[in-house]
């Protein structure tokens, strides 16, 4: 990691390349939910890393990565609702910033965390819970879907949580003691 | 307003409400947007234009006196670039180039191959790197292309995992920056060159 802020600092565009395969997921996920339309998503997304790119020799390496680019995410997506929703838009008269509401500074925060989150997930059991939250497959089905054993699919689901209940306990109720028993069960099996 | 980020340190919650939890945060479906290859692509091209009109901002200016002389340089520039535009056509649609770089004494045992192709973003590079030492804790190595007074990085890389094909890009063409080098470099040492060569090849040679 720093040797990619060192690159990143340094102007290299292959180490911006990394950092969007690092990063793109979460800042995506923040941007849809500022802006909402997957299109102008993308071109947030776009100018985020441009304009990090650009700002990056001004990056602090002893800090986090994450939060410097997800402010600059928020900013632009909230600039570029805010341009949507100009009321003159295409007409003559001129242009007045609207007021924009948007999730607040920790919510997209938040979302930005569970992104990462699941992102840093091994792919085989983030497989298995994009099918399960996103996909509302239950066990069985994921099972079937990818053809391998529902114990698999069981063992792979509960390393997949209690890996996301470690990483974002802070946003997760307060504990005893201990890794919590966050599987629940499959309500199927 | 000052926006202060939540501490992200604390022991993982243990209660039945977790699970409840868990899946709230993971039911927002912007949790789920794929990452797209093409805004990938668009931020490259976008860098690339950058370096490139920035490279253009930092081409000398002339006096007076000196335009004195743009003509008849300017009629030998354009000769050149007819020339080049000739070579361009008769060369259209081949395969990359490919330039060997030679092992300096830091590294006699090294050898590369490096494949170079002109694209709308500036030059793909890739090198085919044997008998490079992986790079030491600390230290990387940075692929460069240069001509006689600057360069221009192309990428970075540590053989960690053995020989290997890297991929390398720079937003710059060719025929101005023909020297591709590589040094060796250490973590924290800044943004310029080290100057410790290990590899080096021309692509006019």
């Amino acid at each position: 990691m720093d040797q990619l802020l060192d690159r990143f600092r340094a102007g290299d565009p292959e180490a911006v390349r990394d950092v969007y395969q690092r990063y793109g997921g979460a800042v995506t996920t923040v941007a849809r939910s500022i802006v909402g339309d997957p299109e102008l998503a993308a071109e947030v997304v776009q100018q985020t890393f441009t304009k990090a790119w650009r700002a990056a020799s001004s990056f602090d390496r002893n800090r986090d990565l994450a939060p410097w680019l997800y402010s600059i995410a928020r900013r632009t997506a909230i600039d570029a609702l805010r341009a949507e929703s100009r009321p003159t838009r295409g007409g003559h008269g001129p242009e007045v910033d609207q007021p924009v509401t948007t999730l607040s500074f920790e919510r997209t925060w938040e979302i930005f965390e569970v992104r990462q989150a699941v992102d840093d997930l091994p792919i085989e059991e983030r497989v298995v819970v994009q099918l399960s939250h996103f996909g509302g497959l239950t066990h069985p089905e994921i099972a079937e879907r990818l053809n391998i054993a529902l114990g698999t699919v069981k063992s792979r689901s509960h390393r997949a949580h209690r890996r996301l209940a470690a990483a974002l306990a802070h946003l997760l109720p307060a504990n005893q003691d201990g890794l919590p028993d966050v599987l629940g069960g499959d309500p199927s099996s | 307003m000052t926006e202060q980020f939540p501490n992200s340190s604390g022991p993982p919650a243990q209660d039945p409400q977790v699970a409840a939890a868990l899946d709230d945060l993971l039911a927002n479906k912007a949790i789920w947007a794929p990452l797209d290859d093409n805004v990938e692509a668009a931020i490259m091209r976008n860098i690339a234009a950058e370096v490139h009109e920035a490279q253009l901002d930092t081409e000398p200016t002339f006096t007076k006196r000196d335009r004195r002389y743009l003509i008849p340089v300017g009629a030998v520039a354009g000769l050149f670039l007819m020339a080049g535009i000739a070579i361009a056509l008769l060369f259209a649609g081949e395969d990359p180039t490919r330039v060997e770089l030679a092992a300096t004494e830091l590294a006699p045992a090294a050898s590369a191959v490096a494949e170079i192709e002109e694209t709308a973003s500036g030059l793909r590079v890739i090198l085919e790197v044997e008998g490079l030492a992986p790079a030491e804790p600390g230290t990387y190595y940075q692929g460069w292309v240069r001509n006689d007074t600057d360069g221009v990085t192309i990428g970075t890389f540590h053989m960690r995992g053995g020989d290997a094909d890297i991929k390398l890009w720079a937003g710059v063409n060719a025929e101005d920056y023909p020297i591709i080098t590589v040094t060796l470099q250490e973590e924290g040492g800044g943004p310029q060159s080290s100057g410790v060569v290990v590899l080096k090849g021309r692509l006019d040679s």
